[in-house]
């Protein structure tokens, strides 16, 4: 049978991504000395489920990355290996590959740089085959730290799901095969591995031993064959019992399986009364029926399992009164008609490994099925589509609201009433459905622990990163275009902000630097701030800086405005270029990014003890807060977020200087003033500047005085591109429907500042 | 055979390829566009979709132009882009079959040269097959961002 495993593809990248960073974001929260047993099993489920679908779509490069990995994970999780810090880089390094060879996998070219795979696996395999620290070691982890180290001989005594997911490994050697003289059977029972179980390794095991002869299965778990259970078989064939043990020791837990020869008429004999019989006993008294089988059932494998009856091995010879007979017939406690030693020398009482310990954890589907809430993925696409949709009906509402203002007075009344409820229902579908853009900011905030870890490391530094607030939903889209401002202002606290440890520790400071990074919501917008407990803005470097530049400050300028002189372009007070930061992308970009999106950023520091940086962030990107202006007949609409102030000013204020062109006075400053009709070259209606409204715009950190008709009011519009069918227009970002159906375009505050600087150029 | 579409500006009859045309509208007054040529009267909202509207009478320097109950708007879909285009009227749609268009001499229109494709006679209508699709991408039309730039 052939699948087409194409269709799968995109799922398995999704997932395998999501997985990488699940793992990475656990591999940060590890503690190195005390690793918390939880997590420690968390990462290894990740990578496990990593390995498990790349070898299930072939992709063998990731698999066996995936699988040395896993290894070494395993051994750690044992407690047979020490965590240390290089390990967990190198895990990261690791991680780091994979995705590397996933996203070569997904762009369908074929995974280049053969090099960093063998140094990884390479790294991997030296942790690995380091001296374990443990008591007790697996047999089948024994045969491998043996081996060679070849890809072949560890798949071949892999211990997991690995050969039970290529069934062409399977666990028949072939060159083992010794045939018998004539046919035996072989009574084989064993409780499969949890991981093996989720696997169908059960299922893989019985179809290799299907073509050596006649596999009759007398008991197997109720639930299907992925379930850890008891399984009880009869094989009836003529290969010697050594060419299976090995596949039974891989897929069985440690010490529960266990094989007895017996001749066929004992089997005939036997079979039909096991069968009937093991039918209708409960599952827990199965314990009873040999010791080796109790003991295996003392480990808590199933969780929802009953409690386990431990039966005395004295039971076997006066068994219990209710099934007595099946408990002859399925062990014959006496090994004198075997060929060989019958039971594979199960030792009287297993120790329990920590795997299996009562916490252990559950398969990865049980994992699955306990996510608080489910998801589907859905094509964003169609949610746009959707938004847009939703989008259109609010518009029509308000057009018909607005139809109905000319209507009598007695017919109003009812299509009022009418209205205003679908007025309620509209707002209520718009919210819910622009919810579905909404994502926690946890998705962005993910990234930084690495990059605070790594960074730190680089800068010899000590520094913790605090996380608050990683539920806050913001639009998917605010969050794709926020990813490359917050890195920059992580960057700076890291590299700018915290000292190195002897510096904090002259200061008085302790040894390790916080950086937090908080997300809240305020007042319809989303607050995301970081701030760090360093070394302060110095305020006589920024301002020595800003008479380099040349840049104009009030006589006596107060700590904000100077602070906000860091959005200046140009300015760094970075002593030094670094790696990390002060090549001249500054907080001014960063700024420019931030308004783009609608929002602002704001600065607050004080000297020797901490920077806050504060971005403030619209919920979403598709609809905004507009004040609608008039200017000649136009209405225009101007993202409130620009918005400082408005006001109406005295002819008298205005000055006209040669250098700024025409500036207004308003309290102590001295702002550029803009007339917009002059820009868009309106005809004004207004005779005098105290006719109309100024309004003082901040435009990427500049002040600027803008002139209007009127103030109209204020409105959340849904925003709509011009470029789809038309173009970029100077001075506008957007534009979008107003309730009368017409079409009102957004102002851009940034680019009416640049418009003003080329008038007076001019 | 293949369908146009007929229109008149000022004085003169026009055809062009039916499948260009998405739908007509009445003229309503579009949101004017600052520092614009003249003949982008704006931007109008086709159901949700932000369309610029385009005069050619303007386009064409006629010394009339008027906006009156006839004045249309044709909706044309060129190259998945939705532009509105103000002429007087709207005539008809017919067939023409490609033999009947006739190479254009010079100056026979308000249009440059290179957006014609010819001349067709029809019912003793002379009419001016233009390829519209060109005309509404080209440089001049200032329609996109890259004509925009030149």
């Amino acid at each position: 049978m052939v699948i087409d495993f194409t269709q799968f593809y995109q799922m398995f990248f999704e997932e395998a991504g999501e997985h990488l960073s699940e793992m990475e974001r656990l591999l940060l929260e590890l503690t190195i000395e005390q690793p918390d047993n939880e997590g420690l099993n968390a990462v290894f489920r990740a990578v496990h489920s990593i390995k498990g679908s790349a070898a299930t779509f072939g992709f063998s490069e990731i698999a066996d990355i995936a699988h040395v990995l896993e290894s070494v994970l395993d051994k750690v999780r044992r407690q047979e290996l020490a965590l240390r810090q290089d390990m967990v880089g190198v895990f990261l390094e690791a991680g780091d590959v994979l995705k590397t060879l996933l996203a070569a996998r997904q762009n369908g070219s074929e995974p280049a740089s053969l090099n960093r795979i063998q140094s990884i696996t390479d790294k991997l395999a030296r942790f690995e085959h380091a001296s374990p620290t443990g008591t007790y070691i697996e047999e089948n982890t024994q045969i491998q730290t043996q081996a060679d180290g070849t890809a072949e001989a560890e798949r071949e005594t892999d211990s997991d799901v690995y050969d039970s997911i290529i069934p062409a490994d399977s666990g028949i050697n072939v060159e083992k095969l010794e045939l018998l003289e004539q046919e035996v059977v072989y009574d084989i029972q064993f409780v499969p591995r949890a991981s093996v179980a989720a696997a169908h390794g059960v299922r893989h095991f019985l179809e290799d031993i299907e073509p050596l002869g006649h596999v009759l299965i007398l008991v197997r778990p109720i639930d299907g064959d992925d379930q850890v259970g008891w399984w009880h078989l009869r094989f009836t064939t003529k290969v010697n019992a050594t060419s299976f043990t090995d596949g039974l020791t891989r897929i069985s837990a440690k010490d529960a399986w266990q094989i007895q020869t017996m001749t066929l008429e004992e089997a005939e004999t036997n079979t039909p009364l096991a069968l009937e019989i093991l039918d209708a006993i409960d599952l827990a008294q199965q314990a009873a029926i040999s010791p080796a089988v109790a003991a295996i059932n003392e480990l808590p494998i199933p969780p929802a399992e009953p409690p386990t009856v431990l039966t005395p091995a004295v039971d076997l010879v006066s068994p219990v009164p209710t099934f007595p007979t099946p408990i002859q017939a399925v062990v014959p406690s006496t090994p004198e008609n075997n060929e060989k030693p019958s039971l594979v020398s199960p030792p009287p009482t297993p120790i329990p490994t920590p795997t299996l310990a009562p916490t252990s954890p559950a398969p990865t589907t049980d994992l699955r099925k306990a996510g608080a809430t489910e998801t589907i993925r859905v094509n964003i696409e169609k949610v746009d589509q959707l938004i847009n949709l939703v989008g259109e009906l609010v518009i029509t509402q308000s057009m018909l609201l607005q139809a109905t203002k000319n209507l009598k007075v007695e017919t109003q009344v009812q299509i009022a009433n009418g209205l205003a409820l679908l007025e309620r229902n509209t707002r209520d579908l718009q919210e819910s459905v622009m919810a579905i853009r909404m994502v926690p900011v946890s998705s962005l905030f993910s990234r930084f622990p690495r990059m605070v870890r790594d960074m730190s490391i680089s800068l010899n530094k000590e520094v913790e990163l605090k996380i608050y607030g990683e539920n806050t939903e913001l639009d998917k889209g605010v969050i794709e275009k926020i990813v490359d401002p917050l890195t920059h202002l992580i960057r700076n606290s890291l590299d700018h902000g915290i000292e190195t440890p002897p510096e904090r520790l002259l200061a008085g400071k302790p040894r390790t630097g916080t950086i937090e990074l908080r997300a809240f919501h305020q007042g319809g917008h989303i607050i995301i701030q970081v701030e760090d407990d360093g070394a302060g803005i110095n305020r006589h470097n920024l301002l020595s800086k800003a008479k380099e530049k040349n840049i104009l400050l009030p006589s006596s300028p107060t700590d904000h405005e100077v602070l906000t002189l860091i959005f200046e372009p140009g300015l760094s007070t970075a002593k030094e270029v670094s790696a990390v930061s002060g090549r001249g992308v500054g907080m001014d970009i960063v700024q420019k990014n931030i308004q783009k999106l609608g929002g602002r950023i704001d600065i607050d520091s004080i000297e020797g003890e901490r920077t806050t940086i504060t971005v403030r962030l619209p919920l979403t990107l598709a609809i905004l807060d507009g004040m609608s202006i008039a200017v000649a007949d136009q209405t225009y609409i101007l993202p409130v977020s620009f918005v400082i102030e408005s006001l109406q000013v005295d002819e008298a204020a205005i000055r006209y200087l040669p250098s700024l062109g025409r500036v207004v006075h308003i309290r102590d400053d001295y702002l550029p003033l803009l007339f917009l009709h002059e820009l868009f070259n309106l005809p004004s209606h207004l005779n005098s500047v105290s006719d109309g409204i100024v309004i003082i715009l901040d435009a990427a950190g500049t002040r600027i005085a803008l002139l209007v008709d009127a103030l109209l009011g204020q409105h959340q519009v849904v925003i709509k591109n011009l470029e789809e069918n038309y173009r970029r227009v100077p001075g506008v970002s957007g534009a979008t429907i107003m309730g009368d159906g017409r079409v009102a375009l957004i102002l851009d505050a940034v680019a009416l500042a640049d418009m003003g600087r080329e008038i007076k150029r001019t | 055979m293949a369908e146009y579409l007929t229109f008149t500006v000022g004085l003169e009859e026009y055809a062009i390829d039916i499948l260009c045309v998405q739908e007509i509208r009445a003229y309503e007054a579009p949101t004017m566009i600052a520092n614009t040529p003249s003949f982008i009267k704006g931007v109008m909202n086709l159901r949700g979709t932000i369309i610029p509207i385009v005069d050619l009478r303007i386009k064409f320097n006629l010394p009339k132009v008027e906006y009156t109950p006839f004045t249309v708007i044709m909706v044309l879909n060129i190259q998945s882009r939705i532009i509105g285009v103000v002429v007087d009227s709207v005539s008809d749609v017919i067939s023409i079959s490609k033999a009947d268009i006739k190479p254009a001499p010079e100056f026979v229109s308000n249009f440059d040269i290179k957006y014609i494709v010819g001349l067709a006679c029809f019912e003793e209508r002379m009419l001016v097959v233009c390829d519209i699709e060109q005309l509404m991408t080209s440089a001049e039309m200032e329609l996109t961002n890259e004509s925009a730039k030149s």
